[in-house]
């Protein structure tokens, strides 16, 4: 008898309308971040129609589509994309690679692996700006660390930065020093949680190291590699402070990524309606790509359930 | 190791006077000076910069964390209509690139006056604090049971006091690396804080590039401002070091 009335009251209690309502919490967050993201994107769209250029405030004419069409046969932007792509690629490739090497040499325990663990965040916390000018300075060709070292072992020593074909795989390599780490903690952790059973019964059965890597653990760790693949790509796409420190897009244009192009337009030629259509021509990119490739990983989530 | 050295070089170049941190091959026993965040501290405003970006950081992450979390909340524990979609379009703020953003934004905070202030810096921070808050800490209040909060609402408690006692203390660790981790994206960003302040509301990022001046590079004050400007992110990486993953990909992986 009283169980009914324990039940009786907890549904009174539960039917009853809560004081907050789930709109309540939600909607202050929902109005800001709506009227934060749209109201940029639709003003984007808006100035990409028209040909607003602010050294020439009043000859702003609208101009529909002409800027995009413009980008899309403009030979420059296509160099930005192709060096974009370059960037974003093989960094990203590097880091995993590296990251997956790395991760597979420490999957063990050893003393202070808490230690290299705490350690080894710092490049990926410390901010770009900091990164660059520091990496700058060791790609000095005459004073720099990198040259130095590289005297001692014998390697050709160059002006890194100030070199056309160097330029850029200089700025990937400083990108590869900061964001190894991550995919090396995430590879890491991934190796961590994985069953010793398999590995056990592979050595018996008198599989090599390297077979059990590739039967054993590569499979398992193909989704969480297409899940860094992805997200390293998607901030990759996104950088501009390592290019504005270190290169400034030079020498030439050679270190030229897209979305530096989009503010050399913006805010040092100042053509504001060129550069939001280079700007949404981006976004549409990025956006493809990480649909393309997070869809994978959805399906793979589905199909393992 | 190889990725300590940058960061140990910057620190150790900090101290050396600028005749030792010029010359080649590297001298690595040296007298240490203080010299150069002297010079730091005196020749430029830097007291005022530190400011800006700790005034910055702290308010945009604090009005994320306000409005983000009751969000995060709500979408872990209601069925929410169209709750998919709106998920997908937090998540849709982190895919953008900022330049996509940032021309309207500029050209909205020169009509109104408002270049050149940390408020408007705060604000725009908010385009990916915001979400980034709302994703992480719904993924924190998910392992929350909600179990838990319906037995605080038998015992009594109306949701937002369930809300207030009972999940918010538990996820303490949650809302801490959060919080850091918006303070770090803050502190460390760059391009907005480049287009959008002048002089007034100059953060650090922006205040170390003015050590590359045309008479060429002071390379011990740059190391020393930038020793100042990491000395709060290597505190901060100690403190998160078990969340940080879990942050940087967004919940993907725990």
């Amino acid at each position: 008898m009283i169980q009914k009335k324990d039940d009786s009251l907890t549904k009174t209690r539960l039917n009853r309308r809560p004081e907050f309502g789930p709109i309540w919490y939600i909607m202050p967050a929902i109005i800001v971040l709506v009227v934060i993201n749209f109201y940029p994107l639709i003003r984007a769209i808006n100035l990409s129609l028209y040909n607003y250029n602010l050294l020439k405030p009043n000859r702003i004419d609208f101009i529909g589509i002409k800027n995009f069409v413009e980008v899309i046969f403009n030979p420059i932007a296509w160099g930005a994309l192709k060096t974009t792509a370059i960037f974003t690629f093989g960094g990203t490739i590097i880091e995993i690679i590296f990251g997956l090497l790395l991760a597979l040499l420490f999957n063990r325990e050893f003393w202070g692996k808490g230690l290299v663990r705490s350690l080894i965040i710092l490049p990926m916390i410390l901010s770009p700006v900091a990164v660059g000018l520091v990496w700058r300075i060791f790609y000095d060709a005459d004073a720099g660390m990198v040259n130095y070292f590289f005297s001692l072992i014998g390697l050709p020593v160059r002006a890194w930065l100030g070199n056309i074909t160097t330029a850029l795989p200089a700025l990937i390599a400083t990108d590869v020093w900061q964001w190894t780490s991550f995919c090396f903690l995430v590879l890491l952790a991934a190796l961590e949680g994985m069953p010793i059973e398999p590995y056990e019964a592979a050595k018996i059965d008198g599989a090599s190291v390297f077979q059990s890597f590739k039967f054993i653990t590569f499979p398992l760790i193909k989704p969480i590699l297409v899940i860094i693949f992805a997200l390293r790509m998607i901030d990759s796409i996104k950088m501009f402070d390592l290019v504005f420190i270190m290169t400034n897009g030079g020498p030439g244009r050679a270190t030229e990524t897209m979305n530096f192009l989009i503010y050399q337009t913006g805010f040092r030629f100042f053509h504001i309606g060129k550069a939001s259509s280079q700007a949404i021509i981006l976004t549409i990119i990025v956006t493809v790509v990480s649909l393309l490739l997070l869809r994978k990983f959805i399906r793979m989530r589905g199909a393992e359930s | 190791m190889y990725f300590l050295f940058p960061i140990i070089w910057t620190i150790i170049t900090s101290l050396k006077n600028e005749v030792d941190a010029f010359s080649m091959p590297p001298k690595f026993f040296f007298k240490p000076t203080f010299e150069n965040y002297r010079t730091v501290f005196t020749k430029y405003p830097f007291v005022k910069y530190i400011y800006n970006s700790v005034v910055v950081g702290i308010s945009s992450t604090l009005i994320s964390m306000m409005f983000g979390v009751p969000a995060a909340y709500a979408f872990s524990r209601f069925k929410i209509k169209k709750g998919d979609d709106l998920a997908f379009f937090i998540l849709s703020t982190r895919i953008a690139p900022p330049t996509l953003v940032i021309l309207p934004f500029f050209l909205l905070f020169s009509q109104i006056n408002l270049l050149d202030t940390k408020f408007a810096l705060t604000i725009v921070y908010l385009t990916f604090n915001l979400s980034f808050v709302v994703w992480i800490m719904k993924q924190f209040f998910d392992e929350i049971p909600k179990e838990l909060d319906e037995a605080a609402m038998v015992d009594g408690c109306s949701r937002f006091q369930s809300f207030w006692k009972i999940v918010l203390p538990l996820s303490k660790s949650g809302l801490s690396a959060t919080a850091i981790l918006c303070l770090i994206t803050s502190w460390n960003e760059f391009l907005f804080a480049l287009v959008l302040t002048g002089n007034n509301a100059k953060t650090l990022p922006i205040a170390i590039t003015s050590f590359i001046q045309f008479t060429g590079t002071r390379w011990g004050e740059l190391c020393a401002a930038a020793t100042v400007m990491i000395i709060p992110l290597i505190i901060f990486g100690f403190i998160i070091q078990r969340r940080l993953v879990s942050g940087m990909t967004f919940g993907a992986i725990k």
